[in-house]
């Protein structure tokens, strides 16, 4: 374990969604994102150096079905892609090298994705809500280093299970999700990375605040407590999110 | 109907720690028996000296400065003291003579470490293997960059600047083999250790530790030094940290060149190869590195040579486990690279450590099976 505390990692994103209905059961979901990937390294002696770099990320386009659609429960099932539109040449501005495949904005490659999600309402209170949200992405390859090394994330499966509740007129809406993902290894050039892939269970608490009818901010957590990882690698420990968020309906 | 959510800002914190594999390592000697090749590259008479079973190779020039040339018909069974001359000297593993007419003396190293074959192969594409006929497959150098002294093709950013810590007040202890059971320290009898003798100093570093570290900004008897280990090529250099009368100390820059240490002076921040040992891009452009002799050999042979070796103490300030290798089972598996390089040759196994040998432009490998 690493426990100096030498390295951290910023991500600064901006998200714009936009859900487009086409029935009352079928619906298009689109998530254009713009980030500031920002990396901090301390070490005990000599200078704190920082390196960012911010442009658009790959871009998710998402079909839905509603299976299920109650008063108190709803079943949706999702399909899709990443289109791999974010940049992945950014350099070192003093070099002009490549940095880092981890602090481009963009993956490089196309991912399929598939999802599902059930929501339950009323269970102790009627504003209460359960969920059970479940996505797989399947990964594939990204030709890096002008077309040098093949290079494959591994697939990717993720669970959340959420309960939350709304207080005070709905202005204060706070949760708590276990998620659970796993992913593959690796492979560069056709072979596996041992020093990739894993299990992790995180607690996410979550506080929402509805500002009104359209502007909510959102203050969330990640907290690990089981891990199970492959080899030797870098992951997260710790995770703090704020967002505001904005919506508007035409 | 369209909706839609914009999230005008999202920050997000973490901060990374790592997951360990298990340990891994070299084999276990079996011949121990000290083997000698003299040999010649250019005109200048070598001699090398090995032995698969105790895990060393070293060389050294066999001409001394008064102009005689040494052969040594006789290898000696026993660590230190490695070979004999046909004056009756002899000399050891650091090329002292330390019996005989000459006691005293030092041979003169030639610039020489181990490294991965594949590491040796493409910084010297053509290279030639003691004792192998084979022809190397062809090969084109790629054009040099502007700016560098190299072709930065297949130089990759690997790590942030500093990510991976050098170390720049290194502590060392006595290792008393009766104040540690062995199990308890940090570094085991088959582990790679550096070697490093200034005067009548002599201290160690374990390259367990080194994987983790891979530069250690030292001070041995007054000079200032610095002591390089590169994971992924296998290679360990030792060099002068004074550099046209400037003291600095040296980083991981986090840069690679065939997958290769490039580290960086924090007095001028130019960038530095440690396998071509130069400066390859910044202001001291094209300045070359004064290096130092070493030899690498196990835990085990370093205890048998001194009774209470110097050795880089653990106790570094950064958390980490140094009973294991961070980079999983790379060292062993040949087909594992981390990025791509310039040339491939395959002569031999990519991961196999051998001796190499730079006199000139002229560079030679020799194996662990010639000895």
């Amino acid at each position: 374990m690493l426990n100096d505390k030498s390295r951290e990692r910023n991500t600064h994103s901006a998200l714009f969604r936009t859900t487009h209905a086409i029935d009352e059961r079928w619906s298009f979901t689109a998530l254009f994102s713009w980030v500031k990937q920002e990396e901090v390294i301390k070490p005990l002696t000599g200078k704190t150096h920082i390196t960012s770099t911010t442009g658009i990320s790959d871009i998710i386009a998402l079909t839905q079905y509603k299976l299920v659609s109650k008063t108190n429960a709803n079943l949706i099932f999702a399909a899709g892609a990443k289109f791999p539109v974010g940049s992945t040449n950014h350099s070192d501005p003093e070099t002009g090298l490549t940095l880092n495949p981890d602090l481009q904005p963009g993956t490089g490659a196309w991912d399929a994705i598939l999802g599902a999600r059930y929501l339950y309402s009323g269970i102790l209170r009627p504003t209460s809500v359960f969920s059970v949200h479940t996505i797989y992405r399947l990964t594939f390859a990204d030709n890096r280093y002008e077309g040098r090394q093949v290079y494959e994330f591994g697939n990717e499966w993720q669970v959340l299970i959420g309960f939350g509740d709304s207080f005070f007129n709905q202005w204060l809406s706070p949760s708590l999700t276990i998620r659970y993902r796993q992913t593959q290894p690796d492979k560069a050039d056709h072979i596996p990375r041992i020093n990739t892939g894993g299990h992790w269970l995180h607690l996410v608490p979550e506080l929402k605040v509805n500002f009104s009818a359209n502007t909510s901010g959102i203050l969330s957590g990640e907290i690990p407590f089981y891990r199970n990882l492959s080899g030797f690698q870098l992951t997260t420990t710790y995770r703090i999110n704020v967002a505001v968020l904005y919506s508007f309906t035409t | 109907m369209h909706k839609y959510l914009l999230f005008l800002f999202s920050i997000t914190f973490f901060s990374c720690n790592k997951e360990n594999p298990p340990p891994s390592g070299p084999s276990v000697p079996v011949d121990v028996s000290v083997k000698i090749i003299q040999d010649e590259i250019g005109d200048t008479p070598i001699v090398v000296a090995g032995s698969a079973g105790l895990n060393f190779i070293v060389s050294f020039e066999r001409t001394l400065p008064d102009g005689t040339v040494l052969d040594f018909p006789t290898p000696l069974q026993g660590l230190p003291n490695i070979m004999e001359d046909q004056e009756g000297n002899k000399w050891d593993i650091f090329g002292v003579a330390v019996e005989g007419i000459r006691t005293g003396q030092q041979l003169k190293p030639v610039n020489s470490y181990m490294g991965y074959w594949f590491a040796w192969a493409t910084m010297y594409p053509g290279i030639e293997i003691y004792d192998d006929t084979n022809p190397p497959d062809e090969f084109e150098t790629p054009a040099v960059t502007p700016n560098w002294t190299i072709p930065t093709t297949n130089v990759y950013v690997g790590a942030g600047l500093d990510a991976i810590p050098a170390l720049d007040d290194p502590e060392f202890l006595q290792y008393r083999g009766r104040n540690y059971l062995d199990e308890e320290f940090y570094v085991k009898n088959e582990d790679l250790v550096i070697g490093v003798k200034v005067g009548e100093v002599y201290r160690l570093y374990p390259i367990p530790l080194l994987n983790w570290h891979e530069i250690v900004n030292d001070e041995i008897d007054g000079l200032s030094l610095a002591i390089t280990y590169c994971p992924l090529t296998g290679t360990s250099i030792v060099w002068n940290r004074n550099i046209d009368g400037q003291v600095s100390t040296f980083g991981v820059s986090g840069y690679l060149y065939n997958n290769n240490l490039i580290a960086y002076d924090r007095n001028s921040e130019s960038v530095w190869s440690q396998m071509k040992t130069e400066c390859i891009n910044g202001v001291l452009l094209e300045t070359k590195l004064e290096t130092y002799p070493i030899v690498e050999t196990t835990w085990a042979n370093w205890k048998n040579i001194f009774s209470e070796p110097t050795v880089l103490s653990d106790n570094t300030g950064y958390g980490r486990d140094y009973t294991r290798f961070p980079y999983g089972d790379y060292d062993t598996d040949h087909n594992y690279l981390t990025f791509p390089i310039d040339f491939d040759d395959d002569r031999l196994p990519r991961k196999e450590r051998v001796h190499g040998v730079v006199v000139g432009e002229e560079a030679r490998v020799y194996r662990f099976g010639s000895f």
